[in-house]
């Protein structure tokens, strides 16, 4: 006899942590599981470097606050992305106001961090992140979260239309076409990059 | 859909691996929030080295008592064994008394509030130390801050006293015009205004609320439910 499962599947499935059962979850349970999403999002998402503590601690704290009104458990990754959002977003204006100068997505690609392995590893990852920085920056700032979204932070389309709330043709075509321009701006930067290595003739 | 070139892809895989935390970024943050949020909300089992980081937190101002004890302790015996021998020199004993100084504040501990006992229930939301007064302006500070007041308002809207709470939301927001917690307020204030049979007032606060959001339906399933009792 086979017994009748009671579980009903998710209308998105994250590919991060199970929550079984999609019951509400505790702070410990969100801080262990998604500790590393909330840090690379906030980052991602324009976090300076040394505001990176206030931001995610901010996260949690607004996390901690408002479990008790999430509704949608297995739609958990889209809440927190939210948060991290919208926490960042202010912090974003409160550094505007204070410099007077904007962090932009893809700004603090060209900070290091202390932890890093070697100098050498630094230097390479700071090439790539430099070329990845400069590649982001000619997306417009629609097509770039999404496409950071689904490919850097690895969120499914379904939490991405989520997250943004917006129609799931929307955050596809989004999505596309961010690729397209990724793909085009980084062939340009190739191209340039080949045109400098050519040997200056006499 | 169309995937990445391999080269894209290198990218993307960099960017990932530049921005990913470390065991001691996870800690740091960890030992944070247990000072604003108190143990019953982030439990001592997260993660291993957080733990003995947080049990070297909590054991330190011991030490420190230990040691500044000793220290005086010694410093006032060297000092008599010495002062019979060295009266012409009172500035040397002087300068071992300053040193001998019991160092007790330490500037990583957290305040004695959030070192207080778990309660033995730990409450849905636990209220996180209310910050001192003028230092607000610190964003963590600040946000904790409006935890608190939120708080109240909560406590006081289940403890049937909306008025009170509407005191508390007032206060937020006056002192937090934009704050971050702006939805829970505006949803907040539906609630104690049912509460109060103010149901026109509240329906517009209702109204300003993002209608899907389950801030919203929760205040709405509030004045329904009171709506209904009159």
């Amino acid at each position: 006899m086979g017994s009748k499962s009671t579980a009903q599947a998710p209308a998105v499935s994250p590919p991060g942590p199970d929550i079984s059962a999609f019951s509400v979850p505790t702070l410990q349970t969100i801080y262990k599981d998604y500790f590393d999403f909330v840090w690379s999002s906030a980052r991602h998402l324009g976090a300076a470097g040394d505001a990176i503590d206030d931001v995610v601690q901010d996260v949690f704290i607004v996390i901690h606050h408002k479990l008790a009104t999430l509704q949608r458990p297995e739609a958990l990754r889209s809440w927190i992305y939210g948060i991290v959002r919208r926490t960042v977003s202010d912090y974003r204006r409160s550094r505007r106001t204070r410099d007077a100068a904007g962090a932009r997505l893809g700004a603090e690609y060209k900070s290091t961090r202390p932890s890093q392995p070697s100098p050498l590893d630094m230097a390479e990852r700071n090439a790539e992140l430099e070329l990845l920085e400069s590649v982001l920056a000619e997306l417009d700032e629609n097509k770039r979260e999404v496409f950071v979204m689904v490919e850097v932070l690895e969120m499914t389309v379904p939490e991405v239309v989520q997250a943004l709330e917006i129609p799931l043709n929307t955050a596809y075509s989004r999505l596309r076409l961010a690729r397209q321009s990724f793909e085009d701006a980084l062939a340009k930067h190739e191209a340039r990059d080949e045109e400098n290595r050519k040997p200056c003739r006499p | 859909m169309s995937t990445l070139s391999p080269k894209g892809r290198d990218l993307v895989r960099a960017g990932r691996r530049a921005f990913q935390p470390t065991n001691a970024d996870r800690d740091r943050l960890l030992g944070a929030l247990r000072v604003h949020l108190g143990d019953s909300a982030l439990p001592p089992d997260v993660g291993s080295v957080a733990t003995a980081a947080a049990v070297g937190r909590s054991i330190w101002p011991l030490i420190s008592a230990v040691v500044a004890s000793i220290g005086i302790v010694g410093g006032a015996l060297f000092y008599s064994l010495r002062s019979g021998t060295e009266q012409d020199n009172p500035q040397a004993a002087n300068v071992a008394q300053v040193a001998a100084t019991p160092q007790v504040s330490d500037p990583v501990a957290p305040p004695a509030a959030a070192l207080a006992p778990s309660p033995a229930v730990a409450p849905p939301m636990t209220d996180p130390p209310v910050p001192p007064s003028g230092s607000a302006h610190h964003p963590q500070d600040r946000l904790a801050a409006e935890v608190a007041l939120l708080s109240r308002a909560t406590r006081d809207l289940r403890a049937g006293r909306p008025a009170e709470a509407l005191k508390a939301l007032d206060e937020y927001r006056r002192k937090f015009p934009k704050g971050l917690l702006g939805e829970e307020q505006r949803a907040g204030r539906a609630q104690a205004l049912c509460a109060l049979g103010r149901f026109d007032e509240a329906n517009e606060k209702l109204a300003a609320l993002a209608p899907q959001s389950p801030l919203a339906v929760q205040a709405k399933q509030f004045c329904d439910a009171r709506l209904a009792a009159r």
